[in-house]
Parts: C-alpha cells; structure tokens; sequence
C-alpha cells in the first residue's frame, strides 16, 4: 500500500468516525432514560432504539460527495441534486 | 465465492476441473429445492370463528419464490403471517414469543388502542427482544379488515405481515356468501438492506426504463422536437426524472397474492351468481397496486376497515398499508382474472376467481407506465398543457363543504389550499355557520438544501383524481372524493389548530422527511389530549406517499362534509395538497410516518406526542 493510499485510508476512518460520533452524540441527546418518567418535551424515541435508519454510515455515500459539487455555473459548493 | 490457495491445502488444477465438472452435473440433476413452495402455509384462510388469545411465534427460514431463494420471517411457521379474527369488544391476549436472534415487534395497522400497545420499537415500547417474549392486551373497539406487522428493522418486507378481520358487534350491513382475504405484497431475494444500500448509492437504481435517445425520437414525433428538447431539458435542470415512478421496481421483485406468485395463481373458488367479499390489503414495501377484476365492476364497501357509502368501480390504486374491502358478484361459470398492477408496470400480482380450483383466466397486458408531469412537481398552474384529472383540483365546486377545508389560506395562490372543493359524485352538507378559525401552525415553505430538493410551488387538490397512470384508460377508477363514510364521525367538532406540514425529500441522495428534516434531526410534534387538529401535507416530492398516522383516525376532508371518509393511511399524490381531522383523544408517544419502507427508514417519520 503506497503512502497515498494509506493517507487517503486514514482520512476517510476519520470521517466515518467522525460522522459517526456526531450522529452518537445527537442520539444520545434526543433519548431519554429508559426507566425514568419520559418528559414529553423532548422525547423523540425510547430505550435508544431508534425506530428508523437515518443516521446509519453509508461508506459509499461519503465516496460520493464530492461528486459534481463544483461543476456548476459558479464556483459555489453544491449540494447534491442541486438544480442548476 | 473466494477460494483460497494455502500451502498444504492447495487447489490443484486437476482438483478445480473435476469440482467444475462435478458442480455442472450437480446442477443438472440436482433435487427440487428443499424449501417449501410459497406461501408456507395457507395465509388467506380466515379462521371460522373470532378467536380474543392467540400465541404468534416469530422465527425465521428460508422462502422460495419461483427459482429464487430468500430468507422470511415466519409467524407460526407461515410467511405471510396467519390471518387472526377478532370480534368487536373483546379484550384481546396476544403473546408473541420470539425466537429470533434479533428483537422483533407487531405493530396492530389501524386498530386504536392504548400507546404501549401499538408495537414500535423506541416509540411504543421496547420491542421484543431476541428470545424473548412480550403479550399484547387492549380491547378491541372496531371491526372490520386491518393487518398487522413488524415495525423492526424490515421483517416487514420479509413476510412478517398478516391480515385481520375483525367481526362487528352488531349485525354486519352486506351479505356475502364468500370472504377471501387478498394480501399483496412485493417479495424480493435480495435483502431490504442490500436494496436500501443500492437506492442511497443510486436513487434510479432499479428504473430500467429510463428515457433513451431512441425514445426522444418517439417523443418529437409525438408534440415536436423543440417540445421533445425543451421537457428533456426541463427535468434535466430539475435534477429529476419523468420516468421516476417507483423506487423499487419488478427488476427484482415479485409481486405476489397472499404469498402466491403469478404462476402459482392463488384461486378463490366460488359458484355463479354468489356475491364475494374480497378483503384487499396492501402489505408490500415500496409498491403501489392497481387493482381490477377484468371484465367485472365490484363494490367498494370499506376503505382502511371503516365501512363506506358503497362505490361502483372497475378499479382502484391501493397503496402500502391501505385496505379495500369490496363486494364481487360474477354470474358467469368461467374463470375471471385478479389483476394487480404496480403503478410503474414493471410486473403484477395475479390470482383467480373461479368455479374449481386450477382454471385460469387470461391475463390483460400492462397499461402504459405513466410518466411524471409538471403537476407532479407542484407546477400545476405553470404547465396547464399538461393538466389532468380534475382540472386544477377545482372541479365539483358544488361540493365545497362550507370551505372546511381551506387551510392554509395564508399560502393559497392558486387556490392550492381548497382541499375541501375536490370533485364529488354527491353534494355534502354545509355548516349552519362557520367555526372559529384554527390556529394555524406553519413552520412556512421549506428550505432548499441537501435534505430537500423541490418545494411545490403550486400544490393542488387531487383527491379527485386516480392517480398517474389511471386518468382516461376508459374504465371507472376509485377517487379519495368518492369515499363517503356511512356514519358521521363521533367528534363534529371544528379543528382548533391546523398543523401544516410539507413532506419533502432529496431524491439524489435518498433522504427523505417532513419540512426538510429527517427523523434523527426532528423534534415531536406536540398536540394536546383530547385536542382537535387538521393536519395538512404539502406534497414537495415527486413521489407519492402513504401516509401512516398510528393510533388515531384521520378523517379524510374530501368534500364529503360530516360524512369525511376515517382512514388511517392516507395516500400523498405528488405536488398536492390535502388535510384530515384528527381527534387526540389517547395519549402517549406515537409514529407519524410514510409507509414506502424505504422512505421510512431514512427519514420519513415523526414522533407525535400526545399528553
């Protein structure tokens, strides 16, 4: 493995480590206790069972971020499936 | 397969030819598959008798459609799941006993009952866990024709659904000398996480039917090339495509009736002349169904398990979660053909009515697959050319239910917040005065970035249109404007809050949410016990979604005055605008959600909070 692969390996564990422990901290945040007495307020889900999959790591996604982001008709950074 | 070469236990060549050769004959005379033909048990059979105390076992083997193997999770050894009948006002004891390697859960789809018994996992209760047990007990305060299903991870899509009838307390309103359950359901080999993984990598990666230069030629001779050029531009700035219709499609999966395949034809028998109640219920994924009898019109009498002012049709688009129980009554001796649809016509669903079991009828070639228009994107007024249906939403203006569902009026250019004038066979009542107006939570429209692509500038009422695909094919097809309930609901009171909501999504990227937020970035939505709300959705997306309200009726506003439709799933159409009444009258933590399970699982879903 050339030291560019290594480096490129090394960079996109820490973003996926880095993705990661942003969407930990907002689950942890968003759960309440199992056992104490739920405050309506701020509950979103229990237990930390998320009910659905939206924070899960799609390592493909990441790959693909950059795809197309600076080929528009100006040098803004663009989201992808921005319209033109 | 990796096959490794070690010292010692190499691979010679002489050892890989013979495996080949051996493998070749194997396959050539190899035994019929060791897995049970589907489904695994008769499923659709309803129980002769209402049962309160049932012990469901979740456990899971392989299942076998057509040549194609896949893993199902299995309820008493059955995928679908047995069909239960209950009995109004019983107080149902369901123990479910899982004996997974996974938590499990069973969501009861459309029966009210109290929050930590609605079985969604972080939202209900804790799920079952793995080899663990759980026993579900609520009265049952309805009747009619509902299902139930996993609401972890997605058993749901591996066959971890069944049907319910539930037998009213009084004396039923239609006679029938048959009742047959049709579940319909899409079935795929390949995992729902693997086609999960496959759409966030490439929204389009299952639409095989994708406009091609050759088509362009078509196109032009169609309207003119400079027309052609200028709609192929149009969705190409838009980042869209016109042939977006389903996200997952009949490349890989079948379509089946209460587990059968289209070859293996399930059949219900019947003599001439007798009248059928077929109980549809929509339990697939991601797949919405076209449903007709060929040759027969029917009777809808119930939609979502509430009974309805019954409706002839030849037709009707039911989606994920929905139900539809109609009334059939073939006098011909013959075999007549269940035709299922899904709306992007990649496959179908195919069963039979017929005298004797093993008659087949012939089955009708596909409609056309419907192609996405400028209405779809929320630009109805733009692009009147490409008008449908209802003509702006605006017809029947008769029938506007003293306004009652003009919501959003703040917002209402182009008449978009008139859900209350769709168009309708009968003129509904009208208030003697008008009620105070709600307050008006509207978060307003919302933002375009990586999380939302579109926001529909014009959105229209639709609920008097059939759906893209079934406008003008010369047959008779159910409209939500149709449906007419047989009783005024219980709480005629007038919504004091009317929370708007715009459902929105970034194709591209495969998220999906309410106001341009997925579920992780959300916060509950709050309503007060015993509070009356109209909800309103905003269709932003191109798509259409069944929207699922647990616990609670949603009374459809459909221009049908105090005779509103309750349903409890709700189909979205693209670029449209719609509004039901709901009364919070049980309190707890309940899921909001659209019922496409991919759309789900990545973000479409709320948290409502009830207290």
């Amino acid at each position: 493995m050339s030291t560019f692969h290594r480096h490129l390996l090394l960079a996109l564990i820490t973003l996926a480590s880095l993705s990661h422990a942003e969407a930990s901290s907002m689950a942890d945040s968003m759960a309440k206790p199992s056992s104490t007495t739920p405050d309506p307020s701020m509950a979103n889900y229990i237990d930390d069972i998320m009910p659905v999959m939206d924070q899960e790591i799609w390592v493909h996604g990441i790959l693909n971020q950059f795809e197309g982001r600076l080929a528009g008709t100006n040098s803004n950074f663009r989201w992808d499936g921005e319209a033109g | 397969m990796i096959m490794r070469s070690r010292p010692g236990t190499g691979l010679s060549r002489r050892h890989f030819v013979t495996g080949l050769t051996g493998l070749g004959l194997s396959a050539c005379t190899r035994a019929p598959a060791p897995f049970p033909a589907s489904p695994l048990v008769d499923a659709s059979a309803i129980p002769a008798t209402a049962t309160s105390r049932h012990t469901l076992t979740v456990d899971t083997r392989p299942w076998q459609i057509g040549s194609r193997i896949g893993r199902a999770f299995t309820v008493n050894g059955s995928a679908p799941a047995p069909t239960l009948r209950w009995r109004e006002g019983d107080d149902m004891v369901l123990e479910v006993q899982n004996r997974l390697s996974e938590p499990t859960s069973i969501h009861w789809h459309g029966i009210r009952l109290p929050a930590n018994m609605d079985g969604v996992p972080g939202i209900s209760f804790g799920g079952v866990p793995a080899k663990g047990a759980f026993t579900y007990r609520f009265p049952v305060r309805q009747s009619g024709t509902y299902w139930y299903h996993s609401h972890s991870g997605m058993q749901e899509a591996q066959g971890l659904f069944g049907a319910l009838v539930i037998d009213p307390i009084s004396k039923p309103i239609h006679t029938y000398e048959r009742d047959y359950v049709l579940v319909l359901s899409d079935w795929s080999d390949v995992a729902p996480h693997d086609i999960m993984s496959n759409l966030k990598q490439q929204d389009d990666y299952y639409n095989f039917r994708q406009r091609t230069v050759a088509s362009l030629f078509g196109e032009a001779k169609e309207k003119g090339l400079g027309n052609a050029l200028d709609d192929r531009l149009t969705w190409s700035r838009m980042r869209m495509a016109a042939t977006d219709i389903s996200d997952v499609s009949g490349v890989i999966y079948s379509y089946l009736i209460n587990g059968e395949a289209p070859d293996s034809n399930w059949t219900g028998v019947f003599t001439p002349g007798e009248r059928i109640r077929l109980r549809v219920i929509n339990a697939s994924a991601m797949t919405l169904f076209d449903f007709r009898i060929p040759g027969l019109t029917f009777s809808v009498i119930s939609a979502d398990g509430s009974d309805v002012d019954p409706v002839t049709v030849e037709e009707f688009r039911i989606s994920p979660a929905e139900t539809y129980d109609i009334i059939v009554q073939p006098t011909d001796g013959r075999a007549w053909t269940i035709f299922a649809q899904s709306e992007d016509r990649t496959g179908y669903a195919r069963g039979t009515l017929a005298p004797k079991k093993g008659m087949k009828g012939a089955i009708p070639p596909m409609d056309p697959r419907p192609v996405r228009s400028m209405v779809d994107m929320g630009m109805g007024h733009m692009d009147m050319g490409h008008m449908h249906g209802s003509e702006c939403g605006m017809s029947g203006m008769s029938g506007m239910s003293g306004m009652s569902g003009m919501s959003g009026m703040s917002g209402m250019s182009g008449m978009s917040g008139m859900s209350g004038m769709s168009s309708t066979d009968k003129p509904a009542s009208t208030p003697k005065e008008a009620p105070p107006a709600p307050v008006i939570d509207d978060p307003g429209p919302p933002p375009k970035n990586v999380e939302n692509q579109i926001v529909a500038v014009n959105p229209i009422d639709r609920l008097g249109e059939p759906g893209d695909g079934l406008e003008h094919n010369g047959r008779k097809v159910l409209t939500y404007a149709m449906l007419r309930a047989l009783r005024p609901a219980p709480d005629q009171r007038p919504p004091s809050r009317e929370i708007i909501m715009h459902l929105t999504g970034n194709m591209m990227r495969y998220i999906w949410g309410f106001d341009a937020k997925k579920f992780s970035e959300s916060s509950p939505i709050h309503i007060k016990l015993n509070e009356r709300v109209r909800i309103t959705l905003i269709n932003d997306t191109m798509m259409e979604h069944p929207i699922h309200l647990h616990g609670f009726w949603s009374e459809l506003e459909n221009g049908q005055g105090e005779l509103r439709p309750n349903k409890h799933t709700i189909l979205s159409q693209p670029g449209s605008k719609l509004s039901y009444l709901v009364t919070a009258d049980t309190p707890g933590m309940w899921a909001f959600h659209c019922h496409l399970m991919y759309h789900m699982h990545l973000g479409m879903f709320r948290t409502v909070v009830v207290s």
